[in-house]
Order: C-alpha cells, then structure tokens, then sequence
C-alpha cells in the first residue's frame, strides 16, 4: 500500500528540447517517488500552459541552448510564479540563465535526486532505514535473511513507489562496489545507466499491474568506480510490513561469461603453447645437439677422416632440415673461385645431379651476392632477379627448387657458403635456421682451413684462435645452460647456467654442484653423472634445481663425457622446462575437469543454471515457467549434439525453451517440482528446435540452496530408437485394424481377437466370433486340416507360412482363403499366440480355374492338330496303305478258296491245304499288323511313352509305306543300327514325325528321274547319349527361304498340304526333349536331323 | 479247260503269286508266274491262248506300263489287271489300252474265273480273227493284178458294164475275172465278197 498524502502536492514541471530526454527526465522522477506530478513537455506554450494551470513546484530545464524561446519565456515569467529552477546543462550553457541550482552534464543520478529533494521533498516517504533490525525477525524471517545473506546471487529489495533500495546483501556490495549502507537510501537509477530507465519505468508499471514477472533480463549496470557489469535481473514483486517491496535477483553475468570465455580461452592457448614448446624444444636441442656433437666430433678426428666427417654432419642436417640437398663450398684464396668441398643429396633422389669442382662460372650471382655477406635464397625459382640469369639456368639444371645459400665468415673475410636444397617439392625457409646454420657451416669450415694451413706448414693460430673464439660466442650465446661437471663440481656455466641455477657464479663454482638439486632428484642425477662420466650415456629424465631462493625450476638435462683440462668430465646442457611443466600441470586439472565431469558418459549430462529467484514456495506455474529460461552451463558432447549444436560453445548458456521447439516440459517440470525436485528414469519427449524428436529416460536433480532451486543436474538414457520402435508397433496395430485382409489372433485355438475386414469378410460380428474356435468357420477337408496343421508347426519352428482352402461364411457359403500363419512371440512360452491374415482368393482360385481349363483345351486342340495332321499325312498314304492291307486279303482269299476247290476232289492234297492253311494264318497276321498299326496312327488321344528301338519304330513306319515308294519308283536305302540305347517316347508321334519326314522327301523327288530317286534312312547313337534319325533325299533341294520359313506353322509348298507337317514335328521331337533340323547337302537333295536323348537322360523329364 | 491255255500271274507279292497259282492251278489252269514285269518280258515267246494278270503297283515296271509295252510290240494277250487300290483314273486308262478287266483285291475266286473265262475267249476270238484275216489276206494275195483290179470295183458297187469301160475291156471279160475273184476270195456272194474286202482294207 503506497502512502498517499491527503494534500495536493506541487507538481514537477520537466522542460526539454529533446523529447527523449523529457521521457527519461520524467520517469526517472516518476520512479523515485513523484509519480503523477510530473509534466514533461517539450513546447514551451505547453510549459506556459502547465505553470498557469498547475501548481508547479520545480521548474527541471534541460540543455535550453537548443530552447531560446524558452529561456526568454522563463527568464520573463519566473518572477511572477516564483518557482525554483533546476538547470541541466552543458557547462558552456551554464550562467545563461538564473537558476536556482545548476547541474553540469554529465551529472550522477543521485546528485540530481537530492536536487529535486532540497527543492520538493517527495509526497511519498522516501525509506531510509534498512528492513528491520534482527531483533524483531520472527524466525522464518532469520531463515530469509540468511538466505538473503548467503544467497550467491546479488539481491536488491528496493521500495516500488521511490526505487530506493531499503537493503542489498552482501553479494550486491561486492558486485557493485558500494557499501551496504551507501546502498541503502540510493535509488536504483544510480547503478542502471539513463539509456535504460524509460524501460526500467514501464517494467515497474508491468510489475505493480501484476501483469508480468520479470527473469533474467539481460542489462548492464554500473559500478561505483563507473565500470559496467553485464547481468541478468530477475525481478518480483511482494508485500513487507505494509509496503510493497520488490526483490531485484541479479546475477553478474559479466563474470560467468568471461569465465567461461577465459576458460575455453586459456585451454585452447594451454594446448598450443604444450604443442609449440614441445616442438620448438625438440628442435632446438637436436640442433644444439648436432652442433656440439660436430664441435665436438672435428676435434677429434684426424684429416683423413675429415671428409667423411663432413658428410655425416651434412646428412644430418639434411635430414634435420628435411631438405634434399646439403652442400659445404670453399671460396679459394683470391676469392675468384668457389669450389664444392662436399655435396650431399638424399639417398632416394637419384635423379638429381651431384654438383662437384669449380661452380664459380655456374652461379656468378650468387658468388658475387656471397662474397657480400649476404643469404641466397628463394622458395620459387622465379623469385631470381633477372640478372641471376646463368645462377638460375644452373639451378633448374640441377633441379633445385628453393635454395638457401648461407655465406660462411672467417676473420673478417668471407671463405666459403652452406647451401640447403629443396628438389623434390618447394619449401619456404624460416629465417630462423640462417643464424644456426651459419654457426654450424662456419664451424666446419674453420676446421677445414685450420687442417689446410697447417697441412701446407703455415702457422694456423690465427684460424685456431679464431675457432676457440667462435666456439666461446656459441657457448655464451646459447640459449641453453651449458654445464660441465667434473670431480662432483661445476667446472663451467654459462650465464645461462647461472640464472636456471639461481646462484652466484661463485657460489656455483664452490659448491658440489648436487647441492643445487631438489633433494628427491639428487641420486638420480649424481648416478646419471658418474654413468656419463664413463662415456655410458643414460636416459635423459626431467629433474628439478632449486635456486638459492627457494624456487624450483625444472630442467631437462643431455650430458656427454668430454675431456676437461686433461680429465674426464660431463658436457651438460639443461634446458630449462619449467614453464612447460606448469602448463601441463595446469592442463592436467584442466582436463581432469571436463573428463571427470561429463564426457566420459555416453548418456547425455547437462547441467543447467535456474533463473535466479526460483524460489520453491513459487506457484508451481510460476516455477515451470522459469524453469523453462533454465540456461545451460555445461553439457557433454552427446548431449549437444543430439540437440542438434555443431560446437559446445553453441549449447552453453542457451536455455531450455531455445533447445526444444515448445513449452512441452510443462508436465515433466511439474512431476520435477512436486516430486521434490529430483526424477528417475522418468520417460520425456523432447522436439528439438533443429527438428530432432528425442525420447528420453531422464534423471533430473535439483539443488535447493536457501529455499532457492538454483541448479539442475540433468542425465538421460538417449531411448528414441525404442520409443520409435514402439510407434511403429502402435502404427502397425493401426494398419491391422484397417487391413482390407482379414486378421485373427488367436490363443491357441480360441479366438482373441479379428479385424473389421474379418467381420466384413466372414459374416459374423466381433462379439459373435471371439471366444470361438477357429473350427467354426471352417469348411476344410481332412486333408486340408492336416495340412493346416502342419502350417502352424512351421510357423512356431521358422517363419510364417501360408496355406490356402476354404472356408464358410457364417450365411453358410463357402470361398476360398489363403492364409498366413505366424507365431507371436510373448513372454510367456507357454501361450501360443497366432495371426492368421487371411485373403479372399475366390477370384483368384477361379481364374485360376479358368486358366486350367483354357490350358487343358489348348492341349486338347493340339493333340487334334497333331491327329488331324497326322491323318491329313496317312490320307495322301491311303493307296499304299490299302494295297498293303488288300495283298494279305487277297491272298487269304484266294488260299481258302484254292483249299476248298481241293477239299471238293475225289482225293484231296491234304498236304496242299496244310500248306494253304498256314500261309493264310500268316496272311491274315499280316493283314491284321498293318491294320493295328494303321488304326494306331489314326487313333486320337493321350500321348503315351514307352521304352523304343528307335530302328524297329522307323522299320515300322517304313512297312507301312513301303507300296508307296514302289508306286513313287523310289528306291529306299536303310542302314538301321541295331542295339540301339533305348529312347523314351511316343511311338505314334515319332512315327508321325518319320512318315511327315519320309514323306516329304518322296514329294521332294517326284520332279526328277524315277532311277534317280533314292531315300535314305539312317539310325546312329552319337557320342553324347543321343539317338540320331537320318533322313535323306536326293532331290533338288530346298531354297532358302524355303528352308528358313518350313519349320513354321501353316507354311507350305504343297497344293494340298496344310502346312502342319513339319510345325508338328518339331514340337514333337521337343517335347521328346530333342531337337529336329534340316541340311541342304552339297550335292543335290535335302537332309532331316532328329536328335532324342536317349532313356537314362529323358527319365528324368 | 484245255491245257494248252497258259496263265500268267505278274505281282510282286510273294503271297498273292502263290495264292493264285495255288487257286488257278485248282480249277486246271496252266499258270506260270513272274515276281516282275521286267521277269516277264524275259520270257521267251508264247503266242498260245491264254492271259495276264497282273498287278498295278510294283516295283520298278508297272501294270500300266508293261499293258503299254505289249500294246507295242502287237502282243494281243488279254489283261486282267488287279489292285489293292483302284483309282478310277486308273482303271479308266488301263482299260482304254485295252484291258480285259479290272479286278480289286480282294476278289472272290469266281470273280476271277470268270474274267479269266472271259479273256481266254476273248483271246480266243482275236486268234480266230487274226487267223481268219490272214487267210483272205493269202487269198486276195492269190489275184493276178486285173482280179484285183476287177475286186476293188466290184466292192465298190460298180457294175460289170461300168468296169468294162473303165478297164477298157469288154464286159465279158468283166465276168469272167469276176467269177475268178469270186472263187479265188471262196466268196459265195457279192456280199460276203464285200465284208472280205472291208477285212482287208
């Protein structure tokens, strides 16, 4: 309840050029207290109007330089309204006019709210006391002031109608760097900078209407030192003691989102710096390595190992360097020739050219460049300049393509180069090997004019001075600490040394140098020392030096025997690696972090940030609502990615509502919240904001500090896969129920449940079908039945099968079904839950039907072709035939006529008739074969298969034709085998085929000679089980046409053939399994082939 | 029957050929048998009474032709022709050529008796013709060139006085030469002197 005074207080008048400014003028007034007495205005006939109407009690003016007339309007009517001015202005503006207080811009909120104050106290009481004194706290109060204490949060509570803050936590102290008392009295305004107190004024109104919360509004408020802090403001409205109050929740984002960018940050530089020393160290110290080894090693050798030496030092910077080509060149004495000493090239390039002798003519260039101290190098061969026209000639011939060319100094003068070539592929050089190649190079080069002065007999101490001093720069100048130990003490350090020992140069070289060792690293490294010292090197192992101060440095240590003043000590370089093992160390908890954490799980963990203020005596909505603007903090890799992120960085700080497409966590959160804020394997379904739907097995826990919920721990089983599974089971159902074919479940026999298009189908409704057995509608035979049986038990052993007969309708009519059978699987083995689908194939059985018929008449109508053909064949046979059947009866005729003429004589031949008598029996057999044969070949009817001679079937056919070759004046050549493997077959087909064929033949003749007319019959077995039928004539052949078209149905040559012949024939003689052609022979006349297999193959047909 | 008739069955059915010789040689006939036509012809010469029979359809020469061979060579045996299988066409040719009869297989014994009865008479009668014809060709052989002359005429219905103008001779000398032809010719009228002469045209 707001304190309102019963008088009528003076109104503040708010007078500016900018518009904006008015607005924010005004609000800021309305928000502290002097709300609706506050005049903006903007037109100074407005102003006029306001000051005649109004009781105005403060004149606020703002910026007028932009507002002459108003300062003109003010400065004359001041006088008669006597009414103070509070003047804002620039301080070159200020003095324009008499004011009663002026504030230079910029001014700080809080000087101008006293202002106003001293010149109109505000009607409402301006709160200055903190809340109340712990004394008169009931005891859930202390429970809210230690959460207000120790909330982690900053938290404001100010005062609705002044904005003043009547109390702020400790948090709110640090965060913005006010004491609690200075922030208690100031009003809000002072940390939120102007630009957003027109929105701070109308999310006020919202919250006094009630009709919004406010959560983690995202501003950026101001420090006492000034700086801005980025936060997130959750605000909320309630009554205390008589007054409204609202509780600002503020969370200094500033500090979570640096964090966490520091974080990433600092790991990512973590992993590069690891990378970069590791790599850079490695490099160095093998270089140094192979610098003191080559230092070391010329030393040593004699002169006529020098080359050799030379070769193994340049094969190791070849393959340091990984270049191709490394080369050692000497300029002679006059400096007019440059000489190659030595030129290594990559074992496995044996194309390029080695470059050997005098090169000075080869590479002008490049000689004069380096006998002006200067590099010669190039990544491309094009980046020669055009004078360098013979140097680049050479290079291409040599086939180099970068070149690094290092001059080599001696004294004052240049001696000789080292060059580093890329042949196979470009390569740009660093700038950083020139300087140590040119410490190697020159090294080398001044052993080998040391040995060649002295070689010649002159005096090389110049040259060995020159070397000792070359040798002490590098020792100085090198970034390692060289140490050389001996007799347990330092010998020598180099300034380098010195500092990672972290003593004084004599109290290094007076201690036994073990003393600057890290207690728990000394016996390792003095056994490592005594073991170098015999010339057996050992591992080389990271050990620590503790300097004079206490600090401990690490170092990495490589140690050679080398002889000291006459004596044996150890050459030690130690590179300093402590840096390098800080970043680990930091790493390694870096990493223990993240791997501990989450990543090692494969179900999807996140962890989230609730909203400040979710308070768990909040309206459960209320609570869901915020829950919803949970922000992610952390989240592994599954996680982020079923969410549809390409990064991490992309989940962390989103919230809730901005992964999943809609507020569909409502019922989940609610389960959360009454469930006391934690859940187990509780089943959710998410759609992603990407699209993704995700089924989870969520765990979800709460942490509840002070009453407060404020972060989630969120972990669940990825159960999409089921879940989807399950869908489609449901949909399945869906598709059974509205399947056109019948479906059944049955449990064991009985009837559990059918489809409505078994109800459609069959007749019955559900109510009169279930519970029945399926037998009730059954109209299966026995058969069936068994074999419906044996269906089930393969669908309970394998998969489903299927099985057609009938059944009856429940109108007692009967149609055909398939159906298929499957097994269900439950969990309980011993119920036997079957599906049948089932089909109404009664259209299908009967074009099947139909299908059978039309087949059994086409079979029909070709067995009466076949016959009609085959008569049509006898017909043209008709003469011989009866001719052959007429000479038995007329023999018979005339025997038995003769018999009884010599029964009639007084004294009977008995003999004679005797004789008689059996030449009619033979006759009449005679008579009666050739009948039989020819009402066999006639006769209609079912093809029948027997064993055959294929020579006594042809025999046969040929008896019965034999007139008609007699009449035709053909003579017939036979050369039937005999033997013959037997075929399979029909008899009269066959038969039919021989006379077709035979016939034809004779036709084929009747235009020659009658003594050239001659038929040849041949049988034969050939090699691969078949039996051969030869049919041969000697007529004048068939055309080629003829020949391609014969073997086609209703072909014909004939007059009064029907062109059936040869159709028939062939399809006979395939349907034999064989194969029926025609040759015409060179000579004259035309062959038939058939070809049948013989019995032992065609059984199986 | 008398023995000096002689059968002559041609066919090259083993069994027919005996049949028939068996039947034939039955009833008192004289029968040789030929397995070919060709066989036949090879034969030396019979020119008694008798006939063939002989079947159509055979190998190498036929019926028919061995019918067209004889018909050559003024062989005037009758032909009984028998088949297995008569076609009318054939049938119709053979007996065109002139052949006594055309019998199908089977046929009853009597059936054949009688054609062979027929054929022997038949043969018989073309004997007696041939006989007979050679006769009044010996006798009008017999007339001196003005007979014949006075012949000729008298045939053609001339009369006596006609002829005498013709010939230029007188009409007695007409009579006399035609008494002469009349007895030479053993013509007992000027009729049966005209059927003589037409034998001999």
């Amino acid at each position: 309840m707001r304190e309102i005074s019963e008088e009528k207080h003076p109104s503040i008048l708010v007078i500016s050029a900018d518009t904006e400014e008015a607005a924010i003028l005004k609000a800021e007034l309305e928000l502290s207290g002097y709300r609706d007495s506050v005049m903006a205005t903007c037109d100074p006939e407005e102003a006029l109007g306001a000051m005649e109407e109004h009781d105005v009690g403060l004149i606020v003016y703002h910026n007028p330089s932009k507002h002459t007339e108003c300062i003109d309007l003010l400065n004359t009517l001041r006088p008669n309204y006597d009414i103070p001015v509070l003047l804002i202005a620039d301080p070159e503006e200020a003095g324009q006019m008499e004011t009663n207080a002026t504030l230079l811009i910029p001014y700080a909120f809080g000087d101008f709210l006293n202002l106003v104050q001293n010149f109109l106290p505000s009607p409402l009481k301006r709160p200055r006391d903190r809340m109340r004194d712990a004394a008169d706290m009931k005891e859930e109060e202390h429970k809210y002031r230690d959460l207000f204490d120790r909330a982690s949060d900053m938290i404001l509570l100010m005062d609705l109608d002044t904005h003043t803050i009547i109390d702020a936590n400790e948090q709110a102290e640090v965060g913005y760097g006010y004491s609690r008392e200075e922030l208690i009295g100031m009003s809000l305004l002072q940390i939120v900078p102007r630009d957003q107190h027109i929105s701070i004024w109308k999310n006020t109104r919202e919250l006094a209407e009630g009709t919004k919360t406010l959560h983690a509004i995202e501003r950026v408020h101001t420090r006492k030192d000034g700086s801005p802090i980025k936060v997130s403001v959750s605000a909320s409205l309630f009554e205390y003691g008589g007054r409204r109050i609202f509780q600002d929740i503020i969370r200094d984002e500033t500090e979570r989102i640096q964090r966490a960018e520091e974080l990433r940050r600092h790991r990512e530089q973590l992993e590069e710096m690891v990378q970069e020393r590791t790599k850079e160290l490695a490099e160095r110290l093998e270089f140094e390595r192979i610098i003191s080894a080559v230092s070391t090693n010329l030393v040593n050798v004699n002169d006529s190992q020098l080359y050799e030496e030379i070769g193994k030092v340049c094969l190791k910077i070849g393959e340091f360097f990984s270049t191709d080509s490394a080369t050692i060149l000497l300029f002679s004495e006059d400096k007019k020739k440059l000489i190659v000493y030595y030129d290594w090239i990559a074992d496995d390039l044996d194309y390029a050219p080695h470059v050997s002798g005098e090169v000075s003519g080869l590479y002008p260039w490049s000689m004069e460049r380096l006998l002006n101290d200067e590099v010669v190098q190039f990544s491309q061969i094009d980046e020669l300049p055009e004078e360098a026209i013979q140097d680049k000639e050479t290079f291409i011939e040599d086939k180099a393509k970068s070149i690094l060319v290092i001059p080599l100094r001696l004294g004052g003068g240049i001696i000789g180069a080292f060059a580093l070539g890329a042949i196979r592929s470009e390569r740009i050089w660093n700038e950083a090997l020139v300087p140590r190649l040119r410490v190697l190079g020159e090294i080398i080069v001044n052993d080998i004019q040391r040995r060649r002065l002295e070689k010649e007999g002159k005096k090389a101490e110049q040259a060995l001075r020159e070397n000792e001093e070359k040798y002490r720069t590098v020792v100085e100048n090198a970034n390692e600490a060289i140490v050389v130990a001996q007799d347990d003490m330092v010998k020598f350090a180099n300034p380098e040394a010195v500092r990672l020992i972290g003593y004084t140069e004599d109290e290094i070289y007076s201690r036994p140098f073990i003393e600057f060792i890290h207690p728990d690293d000394r016996k390792m490294i003095y056994v490592g020392y005594l073991q170098n010292l015999k010339g057996k090197g050992i591992g080389v192992v990271d050990f620590r030096l503790v300097s004079k101060d206490g600090s401990i440095r690490w170092a990495y240590p490589d140690s050679t025997a080398i002889t000291w003043e006459g004596r044996p000590a150890t050459l030690n370089f130690l590179t300093d690696i402590t840096e390098r093992k800080q970043i680990e160390q930091e790493l390694r908890h870096t990493q223990m972090y993240y791997t501990d954490f989450i990543d090692s799980s494969s179900d999807n963990v996140s962890y989230w940030k609730v909203p400040d203020g979710l308070r768990i005596d909040l309206p459960i909505e209320k609570q869901i609502e915020m829950l919803y603007h949970s922000s992610c903090i952390d989240a592994n890799r599954a996680c982020w990615e079923v969410w549809g992120f390409e990064t991490k960085d992309e989940a962390i700080g989103k919230e809730y509502i901005e992964i999943i497409q809609e507020r569909t966590f409502g019922q989940l959160f609610a389960d959360f919240i009454e469930n006391g804020y934690s859940l187990n394997n509780y089943e959710t379904y998410e759609l992603f904001h990407h699209g993704r739907e995700y089924y989870g097995l969520m765990n979800i826990y709460g942490v509840v500090e002070n009453g407060f919920l404020i972060r989630l721990w969120e972990a669940d089983k990825d159960i999409t896969e089921q879940k989807k599974a399950e869908e489609q089971i449901r949909e399945l159902s869906q598709i059974i129920v509205q399947m056109k074919d019948a479906v059944i479940v049955a449990k064991g026999d009985v009837i559990e449940y059918v489809n409505d298009a078994f109800c459609d189908m069959y007749g019955y409704t559900k109510d009169e079908i279930i519970g029945q057995r399926g037998s009730i509608f059954s109209a299966r035979t026995q058969e069936e039945e068994e074999a419906l049986r044996e269906k089930f038990s393969t669908a309970l052993r394998g998969g489903p099968s299927t099985i057609e007969y009938k059944d009856r309708r429940k109108d007692g009519s009967v149609f055909w079904v398939s159906n298929t059978i499957g097994f269900i699987y439950t969990e309980d083995p011993h119920e036997r839950h079957w599906l049948s689908v089932i089909r109404d194939i009664t259209e299908r059985k009967q074009s099947e039907e139909e299908l059978r018929k039309m087949e059994e008449d086409s079979r029909q109508l070709q067995q009466e072709l076949t016959h009609v053909a085959r008569v049509s064949a006898m017909g043209e046979l008709v003469a011989s035939i009866a001719h052959e059947i007429n000479q038995p009866l007329a023999a018979t005729l005339n025997n038995a006529q003769a018999a009884q003429r010599f029964l009639d004589l007084d004294k009977p031949d008995l003999d004679e008739v005797r004789d008689i008598l059996t030449d009619i029996a033979e006759d009449s057999k005679r008579a009666s074969d050739t009948i039989q044969r020819l009402r066999s070949l006639l006769q209609k009817g079912e093809t029948h298969r027997d064993a055959l001679d294929m020579s006594e079937t042809v025999q046969e056919i040929l008896n019965l034709m034999k007139a008609e070759f007699s009449s035709r004046d053909i003579s017939v050549k036979l050369d039937l085998a005999s033997k013959l493997p037997s075929i399979f077959g029909d008899r009269i087909q066959l038969q039919q085929v021989l006379m077709n064929l035979v016939l034809n033949s004779c036709d084929a003749m009747m235009d020659i000679a009658p003594g050239l007319r001659e038929l040849g019959i041949r049988t034969s077995a050939d090699n691969s089980g078949n039996i051969m039928v030869v049919v041969r004539d000697s007529g004048s052949g068939i055309d080629d046409e003829e020949m391609e078209h014969m073997f086609e149905a209703f072909y014909t040559t004939k007059s009064d053939g029907i062109g059936m012949g040869l159709s028939i024939s062939r399809s006979i003689i395939e349907a034999h399994g064989g194969r029926l052609w025609a040759e015409n022979k060179q000579a004259k006349g035309t062959t038939f082939y058939f070809a049948i297999p013989s019995s032992t193959e065609s059984e199986s047909l | 029957m008398n023995t000096e008739i002689k059968i002559f069955v041609i066919d090259d059915d083993d069994s027919v050929r005996r049949s028939l010789r068996r039947l034939l040689g039955a009833v008192g006939l004289n029968v040789e048998a030929f397995e070919s036509a060709q066989e036949f012809l090879d034969q030396e010469h019979y020119d008694g009474l008798g006939c063939i029979i002989l079947d159509v359809r055979m190998p190498g020469l036929s019926g028919l032709q061995l019918q067209e061979d004889l018909i050559r060579r003024n062989y005037n045996m009758p032909i009984i022709f028998v088949t297995g299988h008569g076609s009318i066409p054939m049938s119709v040719k053979a007996m065109k050529a002139g052949a006594s009869d055309f019998l199908t297989k089977p046929f009853d014994n009597q059936e054949l008796l009688d054609a062979i009865n027929q054929a022997i008479g038949q043969h018989k009668q073309i004997i007696q013709e041939q006989t007979e014809l050679l006769e009044i060709k010996e006798r009008s052989e017999s007339l001196t060139p003005r007979e014949r002359e006075v012949f000729v005429r008298v045939v053609s219905g001339m009369l006596n006085k006609e002829i005498a103008y013709e010939l230029d001779i007188t009409e007695k000398t007409v009579k006399v030469h035609r008494a002469r032809v009349m007895q030479k010719m053993q013509a007992e009228s000027l009729a049966e002197l005209v059927r003589l002469a037409e034998k001999t045209a």
